[in-house]
């Protein structure tokens, strides 16, 4: 892929992988898609395999110039999977395995038959149903930090680019200030979803505030909670939308230079973040002068070693800086004396998925969603004794009812729920 | 311990490697760890040596992190999550189920040096609960009575060798 110089030509760009990712979804390139969840969950479940076996059974068909076939980032619903997702149709079949590809390929891909046995059931209504977006499980939800993931490939810039992707970078790099992207992602009200919850806005203001040479900005994806695999998710998805929104946060208070702290224990969101983070550098989004706007960004990977410890932000700095996993005193706080000394602002995962949004929509769309208190959408992982394994967004505010019941389709056995 | 001159060699050439990035030792750590299976305090002195870093503070960051190992470990790292979710799906008894079929208890190597079983934490697998990961492969829904499967298959893996 040639390098994008300009805005103008990353304009360009981004119109034509729009277009050609739409004609992909919609059919109008005359082809029908099939994509298979290649996130950590469907992957243990063997979806390489499955992946491998329908381009195998695909091409013995004759069929691949009428078929295309990729995989994607996590559908978030890991008990249900390996998923492998038909276009246009937007059939979702559950619970794949190698021996359902020929059924998949003749019945389907040939036959235009949607093959009934692997839909996926109502828990509650016992019905069977064919499309994604009419499953409870995904109806309730707005996906913002989750945007792209398990609809684009994470390993193809050109699908993140036709998927909204850069365009909230693009406008904050030539037509916006840094104070003035501060005070959008005020105005849009997010707050750290780390668990913090401190409003970012606040944190960016701080370090920009702070004159220095060398100002960083650190992506904690050390998420050691057990149970949560929100963040695993959406650097497996999309990392193109984390890097774009560490990228806003650097350009808002001055640092020209990222840290991505991800556990060990998650190789394949380590892997699709190096990828992704190489064909950025490929074509120009990442490194000097990025659309010849003069700001320079360079991002780079720490792995963490296994301590839970290193969750906590000023632990990680230490980690990163080759030592102990120790918390420090307070103050002084990152924002004013963070890695090696210098300013740098530690955010998490989430919230930096959700910042091209902000940038992208404006501060009132993100502000629209969620209470007073609280706004925006929050990523909610449903483990445990519940019908619906897996991951799901939805608008902060949005009941404990309405996501164990609704959403999650209530407790096996129909028990009750007591805490 | 005599370390053999190609493992020095190595374990320079990774020092030599990260270089030119600000606070390499978590880098260069956790690649030595990832090509010879652990780092013993001869190999310590080595990567003092290169990077001028004290070997007590390289021992200290050693001991901390518990993906790092002062001692081999089996080829295979049987890592049974005992995070919450597979914790209430009953991943206790799994660990057991492995202590016992081996003869080791976590933390500890098989002598043939195959296999050596480790508590790990939370691998966000959490909807496959209980899950286990064996060398970064993580294997869905564990039950005790797969074990004997599980260990006979990575056995006549290593037998077909």
């Amino acid at each position: 892929m040639e390098r994008i110089q300009t805005a103008e030509s990353l304009e360009t760009r981004i119109a034509s992988c729009t277009k050609t990712f739409a004609d992909k979804i919609s059919g109008k390139n005359g082809k029908r898609a099939v994509v298979v969840c290649g996130g950590t969950g469907c992957l243990a479940n063997d979806s390489l395999a499955i992946e491998e076996e329908l381009v195998k059974q695909i091409k013995e068909a004759g069929l691949e110039e009428k078929v295309s076939v990729n995989h994607v980032g996590c559908f978030g619903f890991c008990s249900q999977g390996p998923f492998v997702k038909i276009f246009p149709e937007d059939t979702l079949y559950r619970a794949v395995s190698i021996k359902d590809i020929a059924q998949i390929v003749n019945d389907d891909l040939i036959g235009g038959k949607i093959c009934e046995n692997l839909l996926y059931v109502d828990p509650v209504t016992h019905e069977k149903v064919a499309r994604q977006d009419d499953i409870n499980f995904y109806k309730k939800q707005v996906r913002i930090a989750l945007h792209g993931c398990s609809l684009i490939n994470p390993e193809d810039i050109e699908e993140a680019l036709g998927y909204g992707g850069f365009q909230g970078l693009k406008k904050v790099l030539t037509t916006m200030t840094p104070q003035e992207v501060i005070d959008e992602v005020l105005a849009s009200g997010i707050r750290g979803r780390g668990g913090g919850g401190f409003p970012t806005g606040r944190k960016w203001q701080f370090a920009a505030n702070v004159k220095a040479d060398q100002k960083y900005i650190v992506c904690n994806g050390d998420e050691g909670d057990p149970g949560a695999f929100m963040d695993r998710s959406i650097l497996e998805g999309n990392p193109f939308q984390v890097i774009e929104g560490m990228m806003i946060a650097g350009y808002a208070f001055g640092a020209s230079e990222g840290y991505f702290y991800v556990r060990a224990e998650y190789p394949v969101a380590v892997e699709r973040l190096l990828k992704a983070i190489d064909s950025m550098e490929k074509v120009g989004l990442l490194g000097d002068n990025i659309l010849g706007t003069g700001f320079s960004f360079r991002a780079h990977l720490r792995l963490g070693a296994g301590a839970f410890v290193c969750g906590e932000e000023t632990a990680l700095l230490n980690s990163i800086e080759g030592k102990r996993g120790m918390p420090r005193p307070r103050p002084p706080f990152p924002a004013i004396k963070g890695l090696w000394g210098k300013p740098t602002c530690v955010n998490n995962v989430e919230t930096l998925a959700q910042i091209p949004f902000i940038l992208r929509e404006g501060a009132a769309k993100f502000a629209s969603y969620g209470t007073e208190g609280s706004k925006g959408t929050k990523v909610f992982a449903l483990g445990g004794k519940i019908n619906n394994v897996g991951l799901v967004e939805v608008p902060m505010g949005t009941t404990l009812r309405t996501l164990i019941y609704e959403i999650g389709g209530g407790i096996p056995g129909n028990k009750a729920f007591n805490c | 311990m005599a370390i053999r001159n190609e493992v020095i060699e190595g374990v320079k050439q990774i020092c030599d490697q990260y270089a030119n990035e600000p606070s390499p030792l978590m880098m260069i750590l956790s690649t030595v760890q990832k090509k010879y299976g652990y780092i013993p305090l001869e190999v310590q002195k080595i990567i003092s040596e290169k990077t001028g870093i004290p070997v007590a503070e390289i021992y200290g960051v050693v001991t901390f992190y518990s993906f790092f190992s002062l001692e081999p470990k089996g080829k295979y790292v049987l890592g049974v999550c005992l995070g919450t979710a597979c914790y209430v799906k009953a991943s206790q008894q799994v660990i057991d189920k492995f202590s016992s079929v081996l003869g080791i208890g976590p933390g500890q190597t098989t002598e043939d040096g195959l296999f050596t079983i480790e508590a790990v934490r939370c691998i966000g697998a959490c909807a496959l609960a209980p899950a286990m990961s064996v060398n970064g492969k993580v294997l869905p829904k564990v039950t005790p009575a797969q074990v004997d499967k599980i260990i006979a298959e990575y056995r006549k893996a290593e037998e077909a060798k």
